[in-house]
Parts: structure tokens; sequence; C-alpha cells
């Protein structure tokens, strides 16, 4: 126990290090994670105003609050494992970690956190301006908001077990770039990224529900913006769960066929 | 004429290099076909609730959709790539391997990373930019007036329906008069003119039997006259501004 808080400690000094060294790529990747969701509020406020106020139950303030509220979730359950997971193995980068006495997943969790703690802050600055300059609030109920940090955490939980066994994908296949840019694209259209789920079709809706994207997006926004009763989160809660026990199996199961498989390409 | 030997000695290189991760390789032409899938619904989605885009219409978007996966594509296929691979190689210090090669180190860091894949993001965009130029069929001349489209998923836009329908025949009617000019057919007329308008590089054409294929086909390699071209705005203003595009 000692070694790892050890560890989470130098890991955050570490990441802290990198980060101020690259400041300017900082600010240009935080400047993509704002542009993103607010390209799809305006278009759905568009949309809103030319069909009279309000579409599926939606105003036009509640898109603004919606996607705001989908920014800072997104950034708090964000991972870029998979990007990193391909360099690893094909520059053999992974063998080094693997020398080492913890399971590599830890240091990735603490750069993970560390850099949030740096990155969410200004996020959350950001996300009030906005608030302010679309005239939009939001008022969860105390329920909502107790219910709102488990399902949070959760929420990273599962996006971040999941994206770290799909990564090991590379221990097979080496590259690994078409199938992250399946997984994010399917995330885009089942998450709610691009849109308030129950905006969609039924058929979609049900899609969404049994596969996880919901769970570490759509739902949490969804909770706070007090669009759910207390069956339906204590429901997602269940499925989160759910997909966290799913989740942190295949991680186990992947990753000792994975290492045993493993070769460093080099190239 | 050494750049081009160049370039094409790269783009070899990138194919092989692609080709030794076949998982990926067979993987991506899946998902170029996806990301397309999903634009695509997500604009179905959109015009779900609304007919216009702040003025624009659900057509003129998914011609905006197949410039965005031609341009894209474009700055995927090399620029960016390329750019990726020099901030690396400042970073890690590869960059002198190239800079000790006796080629313009300014090509060959531009063209060293080539994303064959992108050639198809490319291939869909074109399809996309001039998709159905006959307009399901109307155009190719073999539509009776009483067609029912029962059990058709044509039924429902409006340009089958009753008036426009009627309309759009007696366009096709005009159209198959100037094409007999020249001693072709209405669809031959409607492809040769799209491949003729100033931006448009290539037809997509779909067909059911082979002889709708070879009547495509012909529609290349001949130029409408001037007079057959006035007579085509002509009959054009006279049909109007179709009622909506939108299936109903």
């Amino acid at each position: 126990m000692k070694a790892l808080v050890e560890l989470y400690t130098q890991q955050f000094k570490t990441t802290l290090a990198v980060m101020f060294q690259y400041r300017a790529a900082l600010l240009i990747w935080m400047i993509g994670q704002v542009l993103e969701p607010l390209v799809y509020l305006i278009v759905w406020q568009i949309i809103s105003k030319s069909s009279g106020g309000s579409i599926g139950g939606y105003t036009t303030s509640d898109f603004a609050a919606y996607f705001i509220v989908l920014m800072l979730v997104n950034q708090f359950t964000y991972t870029w494992i998979m990007y990193e997971f391909e360099y690893r193995v094909r520059e053999g980068i992974l063998s080094f970690a693997l020398l080492k006495p913890v399971h590599p997943i830890h240091s990735d969790i603490a750069d993970n956190v560390s850099s949030k703690l740096i990155t969410l802050p200004i996020m959350v600055l950001i996300a009030v301006g906005l608030a302010l300059g679309f005239h939009t609030s939001i008022s969860p109920a105390p329920w909502a908001i107790a219910v709102f940090i488990p399902v949070l955490l959760l929420a990273f939980l599962v996006r971040f077990l999941l994206e770290w066994t799909l990564a090991q994908a590379a221990f097979w296949t080496t590259r690994v770039s078409a199938i992250n840019q399946t997984y994010f694209v399917l995330m885009l259209f089942l998450s709610g990224q691009m849109a308030p789920l129950t905006l969609f079709p039924h058929a979609v809706q049900v899609v969404a529900d049994i596969l996880p994207f919901r769970w570490m997006i759509g739902f949490p926004v969804e909770l706070l913006l007090g669009r759910l009763t207390l069956t339906d989160a204590l429901i997602g809660l269940g499925a989160q769960v759910a997909w966290l026990l799913i989740g942190f199996l295949l991680l186990r199961l992947v990753w000792r066929a994975g290492v045993r498989n493993y070769s460093a390409v080099g190239a | 004429m050494n750049y081009l030997r160049l370039l094409a000695a790269f783009f070899w290189a990138n194919v092989m290099s692609e080709l030794a991760y076949r998982v990926n390789f067979v993987w991506q032409l899946f998902q170029s076909f996806l990301s397309l899938g999903i634009s695509w619904g997500g604009l179905a989605v959109i015009f779900s609730y609304t007919e216009t885009l702040g003025g624009w219409r659900p057509d003129e978007i998914l011609a905006l959709v197949g410039v965005y996966f031609l341009v894209g594509g474009l700055v995927g296929l090399v620029i960016q790539p390329g750019m990726e691979q020099f901030i690396e190689s400042v970073r890690d210090g590869t960059l002198d391997f190239t800079l000790t090669k006796p080629e313009d180190a300014q090509l060959t860091t531009s063209i060293k990373r080539i994303e064959i894949w992108k050639l198809i993001d490319i291939a869909l965009g074109v399809a996309v930019l001039v998709y159905w130029p006959l307009m399901k069929g109307l155009l190719a001349g073999r539509l009776r007036r009483d067609e029912s489209f029962a059990g058709d998923s044509r039924r429902k836009y409006p340009m089958f329906q009753g008036d426009e329908y009627r309309k759009n025949l007696d366009l096709v009617e005009e159209l198959r008069r100037i094409a007999a000019l020249s001693g072709h057919t209405v669809a031959q007329l409607v492809v040769n003119w799209t491949i003729h308008r100033p931006g448009i590089t290539a037809a997509l054409c779909g067909a059911k039997r082979p002889e709708q294929l070879r009547e495509t086909a012909a529609a290349a390699g001949w130029t409408l006259t001037g007079e057959q071209l006035a007579e085509i705005d002509e009959a054009l203003a006279r049909r109007g501004t179709p009622a909506t595009r939108v299936p109903v």
C-alpha cells in the first residue's frame, strides 16, 4: 500500500513536469475539447429555435446546459490510453513497465488523475463562462447531486477499464488505429455526445442502453440536468456497476493472455 | 521527375508497412464506411426534427459532408501524417536521418508518411458529391406516368408524387427530345451534363441490369452542343423550383 502511495505521488510529480513542459500542446488540446461540444450545442440551438423553442422536451437553453455539462463529464472521464498503447507495443516501451513490480495500469491511473487535477479547474471556469454566455443554468435536486458523485466516478472507472482493455488489442494486431476509430465513432453516436439520446429513434436508444457508451457520458449528464427519476438513476447505477465488473474481468483475462502474446515490435 | 519517383517510393513503402498489419488493414475498410454511415445517421437525426438547418437543406448538408470527406481525406492522406511524424522526429532526434539524406529534406519530411487509408475517404467524398446523378431513376427516362411505386422507398419523396411527379416527367420528355438531337438517350444526356459541370470529376451510377451499365458508359466521350446546353437551361427554367426534396 505504501509503495502504491509513493508510486502515485511520484507519477503525479512527473506528469505535472511533463504538462508544464508542453504547455502549448495542452492549450490546443483543451481548445479541441471545448470546440466539439460547442459545435453540437450551436447546431441543436438553431434547430430548437427554428421549431419554436423546444424539441423533445429540451428548450434552447436546455441544449446549452446539456452540452456544457457534457463537456465537463467528458473531460472528467476521458482517457488517451488507446492512442498510447499501440505506441508502447510497437516501440517496445512496454517491456520496461513489465519489469516493474507493480501492474502498469497504476501508473496510467495516476497519470490520468493527476493531469485532470490540472485541467479540470480550467475546464470548470470555461464551463461557467459558457453558461453565462448562453444564459443557461441547472438546478438539480439534492438527491441528484448526491447520486451524481458516485455515478461520475463509476463512469470514469468503466471508461478507463474498458478503454484500457480495448487498447490491449495492440498485443495481437500491433496497429490498432482502425479499431480505435471505430470505438470513437460508435461512442460519438451512442453516448449522447452528438445529441441527447432521447432525441434518437427508439431502436437506437435500445442499442445505447445495452452498450456501455451511454453509461460513461450521457447518463451522468442527464442525471445532473434533472431529467431522470430516482428509479432511472438507480437502474443506471446498476448498469454502471455491471459494466464495471465486466470491464474488470475482461481486463484481467485479456491482460493475462496479452502479456503472454506480447513481443516488442520495435518499428 | 525525381520527385515523382520519390513520392512513388514512399507511397509503396507505406502500403507495404500497412500490409504488414493485416487486421488493421481489413478493419480500416469497414471503418471508413462506418464513419460515413455515422455522419449520415447524425444528419438523419437532426433532419428528423427540422426541414432546414440555418437555411441548408439535407441534400446540401450531405454535399458538405462530401466536401469534408474529400478535403479532410486529402489533408489526412499526406499533410497531417507528415506533420505529426515531423514533430515526433524533432522530439526524439530521428530527424537527423532525414537531414543527412541527399534529397531535399523539406520534401522528404512532408511525404515520408502517407496515410493510404484516406484514399477511401476521398473516394467516398467524391461519391457523395455526385450522389444520385440520375435522381433515383427519375432522370433515366423509363418511368411511366402511372407508376405506383408500391413497396418502393421512392414513394415517400415528393418528387415522385402527384403534381411534382407530373412536372418532372414533362421535364424528362423535354430532355429526351434534346438528347435525340445528337442521338443519345436521356440518361446519357443527364450523366454527360453532370460530369461536364465545373468541379465535377466523376459520376457514380447504379445499375440493376447490364444494359443500364452499357447505356451509362456511353454517356462519356462526347460533349453537348451549345444549342443543346441552352435548351437544357431553358427546360430547367420552365420546370421551376421543386417543392422539396425531403422525404415525407
